[in-house]
């Protein structure tokens, strides 16, 4: 079963879609087994971060720019956001697999997240989800 | 008088074509020409655009200004192309490496001006951007850059409008530099694309309409030989089209002016209803209110009036022509198609006159080659 989501970003936005995730493997039916998560974007990427405080989050966004900062110089002449998003992307990735167990996905609930991660935008993007 | 048939002519032919020649005009305007033209770092190291050109070229610069300003976030200066080459301080082009970039524009990219633009500003170090139809002009051949328009071809006979085709490509050239600078997202891009293909198709429709009018009125103004046009800001370039083209077609004795001097000094022409004036009147103006009290001028001098505007004709004084156009998602987008209600009403009255456009044929203009574009003088000062 593979499932699709779409969602619209803001520009460097960090979107929480752990409960959408969380349903799709409930309504899978799948006990024990992997799910896997994935953006076909080149500018934006998935990653599991702390849900507690939303500061985490610019941080998260914040030293991502400090390191690889929108110049003009890149060789991919799109845009500044552009260019350094593709990096990014690169970086941190397009693909989260996790753990199913006893039917819910093994993360730490009220603790982690799994965010949608926007490097460029505003933009309608998607997801996959595969549950097996 | 002469029947419709009989006045149809190649400037009423261009002028019903131009939403179409839009739609197709924005087809070839590909986002790549836009992201090859200038770099990234170009792109950041300008602070300030001046636009320069002559004639219908000018104009369109008048109507992108806003268009400019607000996608680029940088500001935005519309010179007179003999301004900005004999009067503009030359300190004012390169004071850092880049900057400021002058946009030059010329469809043909080979009158002495526009040559004499592209060389003063090469030398004292803007960026300088021509935008034409001929990359291998003299014009184009002494900027740092060129953008070719792509202009497409309509059918035997229909010439292109330079008015539409410059003012659409500066309009993608500014949300590509926007863009850029992150003043827009690519979804606005996109949509400002969209919206604009949109905006010339709501044309396509009301072209007859439009005609039915203006060949009415072209019926009834037909024995006047002076106009007036009055609109501000970007308005301000659709007003200038519609004095040029009267100029152009049947040789009239015209001026064009912004409402609040058209207050101060155009008020007081004399024999008002002998006067045809075009004023241009749009309700998103941040002057809209002024140009409603002109309007209302201009009625008690009955003058002879024809309002273009995207607003309702009950909004404005009874006894004026209303032309009620279309109205863009963006307002910047109006002053590029709002021009067809005067190029129409040209094109109408010059074979009603029986007169032949740029006076052709006509003794007086028998100047033994002369030719005051052509052969003026380049100077850099």
């Amino acid at each position: 079963m593979l499932e699709k989501r779409t969602l619209r970003t803001k520009f460097y936005d960090m979107v929480n879609i752990t409960g959408e995730i969380a349903d799709i493997v409930k309504n899978s039916g799948v006990q024990d087994g992997i799910c896997i998560v994935t953006c076909p974007h080149t500018t934006a990427a998935l990653c599991v971060a702390c849900e507690q405080d939303p500061n985490i989050l610019e941080d998260i966004q914040g030293e991502l720019n400090r390191m690889i900062p929108t110049r003009n110089d890149f060789k991919h002449q799109e845009t500044p956001h552009d260019a350094s998003g593709h990096i990014k992307s690169a970086i941190v990735g397009p693909i989260l697999t996790l753990i199913v167990e006893n039917g819910e996905l093994m993360i730490a609930h009220n603790q982690q997240g799994i965010y949608f991660a926007e490097f460029d935008g505003p933009r309608p993007r998607e997801y996959y989800v595969k549950v097996m | 008088m002469k029947t419709r048939e009989e006045c149809v002519n190649p400037l009423w032919e261009q002028v019903m074509n131009t939403p179409d020649f839009a739609v197709r005009l924005n087809d070839s305007l590909s986002p790549d020409k836009f992201r090859d033209v200038l770099s990234m770092k170009e792109i950041y190291d300008i602070k300030r655009v001046i636009i320069t050109g002559c004639g219908d070229s000018y104009m369109a610069g008048i109507a992108m200004k806003p268009a400019f300003e607000k996608l680029t976030g940088l500001r935005t200066d519309v010179m007179r192309m003999i301004e900005f080459n004999r009067h503009l301080d030359s300190g004012e082009l390169g004071r850092t490496p880049g900057d400021p970039l002058v946009i030059i524009i010329s469809v043909s990219g080979g009158f002495a001006r526009v040559i004499e633009a592209a060389k003063r500003g090469t030398k004292y170090g803007a960026m300088t951007l021509g935008i034409t139809d001929r990359p291998d002009s003299p014009m184009a051949k002494e900027c740092r850059k060129v953008l070719k328009m792509d202009i497409p071809l309509m059918g035997e006979g229909v010439g292109a409008s330079s008015y539409v085709s410059t003012s659409t490509t500066m309009l993608h050239l500014a949300a590509r530099i926007g863009h850029v600078r992150g003043i827009v997202s690519g979804e606005q891009v996109k949509d400002i694309r969209n919206s604009l293909v949109d905006f010339c198709k709501s044309y396509q429709a009301i072209m007859p309409k439009l005609d039915d009018q203006m060949w009415e009125l072209a019926n009834r103004w037909v024995d006047l030989d002076r106009f007036d046009f009055v609109g501000d800001a970007a308005d301000f370039a659709t007003a200038f089209f519609g004095a040029a083209k009267m100029v152009e077609t049947f040789g009239a004795t015209c001026s064009w002016d912004d409402s609040e001097d058209w207050c101060h000094i155009g008020f007081f022409s004399r024999n008002p209803r002998t006067i045809g004036t075009g004023l241009v009147a749009n309700p998103y103006s941040p002057s809209f209110s002024r140009c409603l009290e002109t309007a209302k001028g201009m009625s008690l001098l009955h003058r002879p009036t024809l309002v273009v505007t995207t607003a309702d004709k009950s909004v404005f004084p009874e006894g004026l022509e209303v032309c009620t156009l279309p109205e863009a998602k963006y307002d910047f987008m109006n002053p590029i198609m709002q021009n067809v209600a005067f190029g129409l009403l040209a094109s109408r009255l010059y074979p009603l006159k029986g007169i032949e456009p740029f006076r052709a044929g006509d003794k007086d203009f028998d100047l033994g080659g002369y030719n005051g574009r052509d052969s003026s003088a380049v100077e850099i000062v």
